[in-house]
């Protein structure tokens, strides 16, 4: 009686199961609907980023002074600047400066910020304390001084400008970082490894460090727009990318002076700009809500 | 379901649920109790099985993702389901109030004891803050917390456990409540304070003809204090009577087999009793009596058909197909 | 002596010595610098000999802890030295520019905050409705935005298009509310944003749940005893906020040419006026860490718990 009872229950489960799965899947589609727009820009600006040569009809250097100063046209969608460049080239460029820039940035501030998190945390004591007090400080200073700061001390340039903005948000990954090590750091796996005599550094490699990495996932997702904001401002002043890169930026200043008679120059950088940085911090709150709801910068 | 002129609370299928992303959970479905003047009710179960939110429930704070869905709360005849906010807001903590588990989270670490103590019944009667300051220093002195006073003017957290949850009670007491609703009012004490603020409930209790409903997992707690109980087990009724009579002679499974858990005198038992199995899942429960999956005497029926309260007489009611 | 007192004395204790550690770092940062001031300042036709001279005057051929002492004691009594290109003492020059930064920025951060605060309140309360995910999407918007091209359309729309206000120059108040909606709004977005979250969660706290257990009313309820609690993170994060927002007023006061502190050092970066660059980040490098010790003692002061627990 019971297995031919329980037979039927089981093929009903499945199917069952099979569908709720979708609906489940579905479901959580529509409760992340604006990340999922997130998601869309993000890989839509990757894909105009990485094939730009391909999509940008013209070089973002190459000049047509005849044609200077054109509003948008179908040869010029974004029309032209003062040198006759396509607007719309040089923007569709600026998407590869603007996500490489920024990617490289959320690089170091990730490994400097996670690294002195991860000690931070793990230590406690008088190295604690210090970090700490260094990323409050460094936090609370605006970065665009700081960033100014360390410009001109070492120049203008793009590599000068990564290291800038670099310096001045690594505290947001040390703060996350040090939060959750501490958490860890008293449960039973990691006392586990210590009891069987693992060494310091093998304890936070091993242990701490693959568990800090959704976390880490989703305040890199939430910094990359900021760095790619405060990149494209140092551009703006003309300390980051130099002519003639077509950092998003430095389209912008172009445009800025001749915005009274050639709006477009200045109006698409920008609204590539928010764009973007918008898909991103959709994504990561999103990503927020999914691996670590309680994250807070 | 009689209502007589000693009755105070009436529950009659209460149904509350939680609408989660994992689905619905059924946190009480189909709940009824009643609760009588003057009396001890004891509301018992494992931790999961609705009693907290059957207490929110009647005090309608549930809140986002919950929603009482339905069923009906007669407190002195009048529907409380049924009442506009504003009304409702007029019986929290003036005609049923309400103490909760975790002293030290449940007070407001910004305000000082005596503020908070005071608060109720500026608001309910329209006491000037200087009257209910003082009254609020008179009932600190009768939850027997020294030098009232000085304490009063104390933020939550200089409080010892107990000190905040005699502080917790002064407040609710405040307005005189009928009713007094203890959800597991000692769980988070020491041993030794457990002891002092039942002492200290039932002593309020006699003083004032309060009702309490008395929510917990203890069982000696119900034995000890109780007048009627209860027995909850997935969102649900099991079995409810007098104390006496529950516990002479528990007719539903559940209940039987949570007495016999309950290590008695100085007996050496080679094994301590307990129930197999693990507490259902509350957003799938069993389809029949759920408590099938562990029920020794589970028959056909009990799988297929949930089992109504059936009255035994004396108001001893049990939920099962035996 | 309370302990409030004591938390605070102790808190300014600290302070100092980090206020001497960042002024030092950033001394020894401009030492690091690649140019010769004197080289700057003198033009070819000047001799070495009066080369040496002059950085003989100035100081320079010491060693660095006595250039370290003459340059503290000098700064402390507020002689930042002379601009390179105007000749004109720095503190004049920053004072006459400081007024100008203050009122932009203070008035922003307050309209951030009152603006801010209701917003955030309101997408709490009604957690989950299509109110509460369109204003923060919306919030999310503006604070993507990056602060130089929302300065730039405003300009381009209410300046040349409507001719509403004024687009550059500091002529009296309208002049000022250009620069300050695009200084404020992604604070407004940013601030709308945490409010909610703190809200959310002191909302579900217990003691929330007690008050509503009182039977008190729900304007008491969220006011007293939620936003009250909600408003200590605030209130710090208001003061960490003022140097961030210092920083944002670079660019708007370089965008509008508004004639504050932020534009100055612009300018005087592209000049390569170091001692006014040096001048201006030395007061917002102490600013940060004096509103770092404000921020702590105000948390102190509204958080009766801190005062316990840390030193009592």
């Amino acid at each position: 009686m019971s297995i031919e009872e329980t037979v039927p229950k089981e093929v009903e489960r499945k199917s069952i199961s099979r569908l709720t799965k979708f609906k489940e899947f579905l479901l959580l589609l529509l409760h992340y609907k604006t990340s999922c727009v997130g998601l869309l820009i993000v890989i839509s600006i990757t894909i105009i980023a990485i094939f730009a040569p391909i999509i940008a009809p013209k070089h973002f250097a190459e000049i047509d002074v005849p044609n200077r100063l054109q509003p948008p046209s179908l040869t010029y969608l974004f029309g032209t600047d003062v040198l006759g460049r396509d607007v719309f080239s040089r923007v569709v460029y600026g998407a590869q400066i603007a996500l490489w820039v920024g990617l490289l940035v959320v690089l170091v501030e990730a490994s400097v910020g996670i690294t002195l998190g991860v000690i931070a945390g793990h230590y406690n004591g008088k190295i604690d304390k210090i970090i700490s007090a260094i990323a409050d400080i460094v936090w609370s200073f605006p970065p665009v001084v700081l960033a100014l700061g360390v410009v001109t001390i070492l120049g203008a340039g793009i590599t000068q400008v990564v290291i800038a903005i670099a310096l001045t948000s690594w505290p947001a990954f040390t703060r996350v970082t040090r939060a959750k090590v501490q958490s860890l750091v008293n449960r039973e796996f990691v006392l586990a490894a210590r009891a069987i005599g693992e060494s310091d550094l093998n304890i936070m490699l091993r242990y701490l460090l693959p568990n800090v990495t959704s976390t880490n996932l989703v305040i890199a997702t939430l910094t990359l727009p900021a760095a790619i904001l405060s990149t494209t401002a140092l551009s703006f002043l003309g300390f980051g990318a130099q002519p003639p890169t077509p950092d998003w930026g430095a389209i912008l200043s172009d445009g800025a002076s001749q915005l009274v008679i050639a709006p477009w120059i200045a109006t698409f950088p920008g609204i590539f700009i928010v764009i973007t940085a918008l898909g991103f911090n959709l994504l990561g709150d999103g990503l927020r809500d999914l691996l670590d709801p309680k994250l807070r910068i | 379901m009689i209502i007589l002129d000693a009755t105070l609370l009436v529950v009659k299928d209460l149904k509350t649920y939680f609408y989660l992303s994992k689905g619905v959970l059924k946190a009480v479905d189909e709940v009824s109790l009643t609760i009588n003047k003057n009396e001890v009710f004891c509301l018992v179960g494992e931790t999961g099985c609705g009693k907290s939110v059957t207490a929110l429930s009647i005090m309608r704070l549930i809140s986002y993702p919950g929603k009482i869905l339905d069923g009906s709360i007669l407190y002195k005849g009048t529907d409380l389901l049924k009442l506009p906010e504003s009304e409702m807001r007029k019986i929290r903590g003036k005609e049923i109030a309400m103490i909760f588990q975790s002293p030290m989270k449940s007070l407001n670490p910004v305000f000082n004891v005596g503020y908070q103590i005071s608060e109720a019944p500026i608001v309910h009667f329209g006491l000037s803050s200087n009257d209910a300051w003082k009254q609020a220093v008179e009932l600190i002195g009768k939850v027997k917390i020294p030098d009232p006073e000085l304490r009063a003017k104390s933020y939550p957290h200089v409080l010892s456990g107990g000190m905040r949850q005699r502080s917790m009670i002064a407040m609710m007491i405040s307005c005189e409540p009928k009713l007094l609703i203890a959800d597991e009012p000692t769980t988070a004490l020491d041993v030794t304070v457990q002891a002092q603020i039942m002492d200290l409930l039932l002593d309020i209790k006699k003083k004032r003809s309060m009702s309490m409903m008395l929510i917990t997992h203890n069982f000696g707690l119900v034995a000890e204090t109780g007048d009627e109980v209860a027995v909850m087990y997935s969102g649900k009724v099991v079995e409810s009577g007098s104390v006496t009579d529950v516990f002479k002679e528990p007719i539903h499974p559940y209940t039987q087999g949570l007495l016999k858990c309950i290590p008695v005198g100085f007996e050496r038992k080679t094994e301590i009793d307990y129930i197999p199995g693990t507490l259902p899942s509350p957003i799938n429960p069993p389809l029949g009596c759920r408590f099938h999956p562990r029920c020794r005497y589970a028959t056909e029926k009990c799988r297929k058909e949930e089992p109504q309260l059936i009255d035994l007489g004396k108001n001893h009611l049990v939920a099962c197909h035996l | 002596m309370s302990a409030l007192l004591r938390y605070a004395m102790k808190k300014v204790l600290i302070g100092i010595p980090v206020v001497f550690f960042v002024s030092l770092s950033l001394f020894l940062l401009m030492k690091m610098m690649p140019m010769d001031p004197i080289k700057l300042i003198a033009s070819e036709r000047v001799t070495p000999q009066r080369i040496e001279e002059l950085r003989r005057s100035w100081g320079l051929d010491q060693p660095i802890y006595v250039q370290y002492f003459y340059w503290l004691s000098h700064t402390m009594v507020g002689d930042f030295g002379y601009s390179i290109v105007t000749r004109l003492p720095v503190s004049l020059q920053i004072w006459s520019r400081l007024p100008f930064t203050l009122e932009l920025t203070l008035t922003s951060l307050a309209l951030s905050y009152v603006l801010g605060i209701p917003i955030g309140v309101m997408a709490a309360l009604k957690r989950g409705t299509f109110l509460d995910s369109t204003t923060m999407t919306m919030a999310t918007f503006f604070y993507s935005m990056p602060t130089y091209w929302l300065g730039l359309m405003l300009m381009l729309i209410f300046g040349s298009y409507l001719r509403w206000f004024p687009i550059s120059g500091s002529l009296g108040f309208e002049s000022m509310i250009l620069p300050t909606v695009t200084l404020t709004l992604p604070y407004v977005a940013m601030s709308a944003r945490i409010v909610r979250t703190e809200m959310l969660d002191v909302l579900t706290e217990d003691y929330v749940r007690t008050a509503w257990a009182k039977g008190l009313p729900s304007r008491r309820v969220i006011l007293r005893h939620a936003l009250r609690n909600a408003l200590i993170p605030l209130t710090v994060m208001f003061f960490l906020d003022l140097p961030w927002i210092i920083g944002g007023a670079v660019i708007v006061e370089t965008v509008f040419a508004w004639p504050g502190m932020g534009r100055l050092l612009y300018k005087s970066i592209l000049k390569q006026d170091y001692p006014v660059v040096q001048a201006i980040v030395l007061i917002i490098a102490i600013l940060t860490v004096v509103c770092n010790i404000l921020g702590d003692i105000i948390s102190a002061i509204l958080d009766p718990r801190i005062r316990v627990e840390k030193g009592a």
